[in-house]
């Protein structure tokens, strides 16, 4: 179970993330959801440790984030994170060399589902195949949380199909798979629980069946009701 | 940390094979025309073989400068871009703390730091050699204001017990990479604190740049205050005494605190 | 990739999905349902989602699991019956309401089936 509590983080006076709270559950696939500057990215970034947070905590099965919880959190905040100059198969083996929760023979599978060779160049691939990719990296590993930001940015519609599969193999029960997005309607299917996020701020929105049951409308329409001025 | 030093080792060496290799060419190639012309130098030397003799001497030069100092802007290089790159997102992931990973980087630093000290006093020392031995001209007191030591050492060479010349060449060998290495420490330590401030201060890169110049006047006086001038500076770097402490000392403290900072309180862009 | 519907459960239309499937004899009574990941990776969705299927399906009575092997269709000669009954029953109720917003009457609509039941229908 991961705990995030009242989060917040400013850029130079400017607020970006005020007194975020989310409830993560292993097990299921939850989407942080809302329009680009919103604050998704610095939730996540915090998550990472890329960024750090100005006030409030996160815990990890209790455990408060640090070097340590590092090793229970799987990222993907960037598509070009690796470093220069690596093929897929070094990439693989920095991964291996770093994380013991590293399934290479997992990664091996979905590279092979893609149809891409492990000895490529990764500056060599077009943008969606470095989504794909960088995915599989995040996904191979068996972390408790898994962080996937904008998974779907910049990547054609041909490809997106493939990464959402993608993002639905590497569900497991003792996991928790946190996505952030802009394009709703292409997330909702893989979604379980979804929170809303505007300005900073983030709501709470439940079960995504119990939504499209009570209510007979997509998660697309009810941000669009949820935020209307 | 084994993890961490291959990581760090393989980045560098990607990055630097090519210039090491050519580097090395480039040193042999102009110790082999200035042997050559040295050799053939005497009072009966055309305009177009001085030509080629200073042309040896100054390429050498250069590429001997270039080696010696190469490697400490690479540090500093490396190290911003392991802070404001893409991979640093990558680096960030990884479960080791600040300090290990410092260590990790700071080890590679030295290692390519010394092997370029090395280099250079060894082509330096065969330089001196090649002229004493080789060449029609009596060893000269030259003009080396830079490194007094150096000729001091050679001479140990050919006079003293080898040993003890070769145990004092190691000596100022390491000594020199040390100090070379302590002053990308300093360098670091601001472009960490940037990192540290990016986010809090609208002028973060400006205010770095200025703590980074007043320390270094604070340090520069602290030095001039407790501890006797003795010669050049480099003079100094290559003697063992209260100042090479005092340097240990401030190395040790920007250490700690640049592990600290990475650890708890650096962020990226 | 599978179009769902908006707001409807994406459940209950992978549901009537399989429901179909049994319908058209693509899956047979005795029969060895896909696990839950094959359905999931098929329709690109959340296993859990499809886990609810499956409950719904066994507390319907339609299917059975055993353990460690997977789940099974109920060897139920009805059951085709049964579901074709059900489906004529959703689309009669909508055929009739839609018909009767039109304003039309049962037998100009009776007379109408009859002269186009043979060509009609789109195209599958």
């Amino acid at each position: 179970m991961i705990e995030i509590n009242n989060l917040s983080k400013s850029y130079c006076k400017k607020p970006a993330l005020i007194n975020a709270s989310m409830n993560l559950t292993p097990g299921k696939i939850i989407g942080l959801l809302g329009p680009n500057g919103s604050g998704k990215t610095t939730l996540l970034r915090i998550l990472t440790g890329e960024l750090r947070a100005d006030s409030g905590n996160i815990t990890i099965d209790g455990e408060p984030l640090s070097t340590n919880t590092k090793a229970r959190i799987s990222g993907l905040t960037n598509t070009d994170f690796m470093p220069q100059g690596m093929t897929i198969d070094q990439a693989a083996a920095t991964y291996d060399l770093f994380f013991p929760d590293f399934d290479r023979s997992q990664f091996h599978s979905l590279l092979a589902d893609m149809d891409l060779a492990e000895s490529l160049q990764i500056s060599s691939l077009s943008k969606g195949m470095k989504s794909q990719f960088a995915l599989a990296l995040a996904i191979s590993r068996r972390a408790r949380l898994i962080v996937l930001d904008e998974p779907l940015d910049g990547v054609d519609p041909v490809a997106r199909e493939e990464i959402l599969d993608l993002i639905a193999k590497g569900f497991r029960e003792d996991c928790t798979i946190l996505i952030t997005s802009h394009l709703i309607h292409e997330m909702e299917r893989l979604l379980d629980e979804v929170y809303f996020i505007l300005e900073g701020e983030v709501q709470a929105m439940g079960d995504v069946e119990s939504i499209r049951e009570n209510r007979n409308i997509s998660l697309d329409e009810l941000y669009r009701e949820v935020y209307r001025k | 940390m084994k993890a961490l030093l291959t990581f760090e080792y393989k980045k560098i060496f990607r990055q630097n094979r090519w210039t090491m290799l050519t580097l090395l060419g480039v040193t042999l190639l102009f110790l082999i025309s200035g042997t050559i012309s040295l050799n053939n130098l005497d009072s009966s030397a055309t305009r177009a073989l001085l030509q080629f003799t200073a042309f040896s001497v100054i390429g050498l030069a250069a590429v001997l400068t270039f080696t010696l100092f190469a490697p400490v802007i690479n540090a500093i290089q490396n190290y911003h871009r392991d802070l404001n790159d893409q991979h640093a997102v990558f680096e960030t992931y990884i479960p080791e703390n600040g300090w290990k990973r410092l260590a990790a980087k700071y080890i590679t630093y030295y290692t390519q730091i010394q092997a370029g000290v090395l280099l250079v006093e060894l082509a330096f020392s065969l330089v001196i050699s090649i002229l004493i031995t080789f060449t029609r001209f009596s060893p000269q007191p030259l003009d080396m204001g830079e490194f007094p030591r150096m000729i001091e050492m050679v001479q140990f060479m050919w006079g003293k017990d080898p040993v003890f010349s070769i145990l004092s060449l190691l000596y100022y060998t390491v000594t020199l990479a040390l100090s070379l290495t302590s002053a990308t420490l300093f360098i670091n330590f601001f472009i960490t604190l940037h990192s540290v401030l990016r986010h809090r201060l609208k002028a973060a890169t400006p205010l770095t740049f200025l703590a980074g110049a007043i320390t270094s006047i604070f340090l520069g006086w602290l030095n001039e205050m407790w501890f006797s001038n003795a010669g050049s500076i480099k003079y100094q770097i290559v003697s063992f005494g209260p100042e090479a402490i005092f340097n240990f000392g401030v190395s040790a403290i920007a250490f700690y605190a640049i592990g600290y900072m990475l650890e708890h309180k650096t962020e990226l862009k | 990739m599978y179009k769902f519907q908006d707001g409807i459960p994406i459940y209950t239309q992978i549901s009537g999905e399989l429901k179909s499937r049994v319908i058209s004899g693509q899956i047979k009574p005795g029969d060895k349902l896909p696990s839950v990941r094959e359905i999931a990776e098929e329709f690109s969705v959340n296993p859990n989602t499809v886990q609810r299927v499956f409950m719904e399906l066994e507390k319907d009575g339609f299917t059975y699991s055993e353990r460690g092997v997977g789940t099974f269709l109920k060897e139920d000669g009805n059951m085709v019956a049964q579901l074709q009954q059900q489906e004529a029953e959703k689309i009669r109720t909508r055929f009739i309401s839609e018909a009767k917003k039109l304003g039309l009457s049962l037998d100009k609509i009776l007379k109408d089936l009859a002269n186009h039941w043979e060509q009609g229908g789109t195209q599958e």
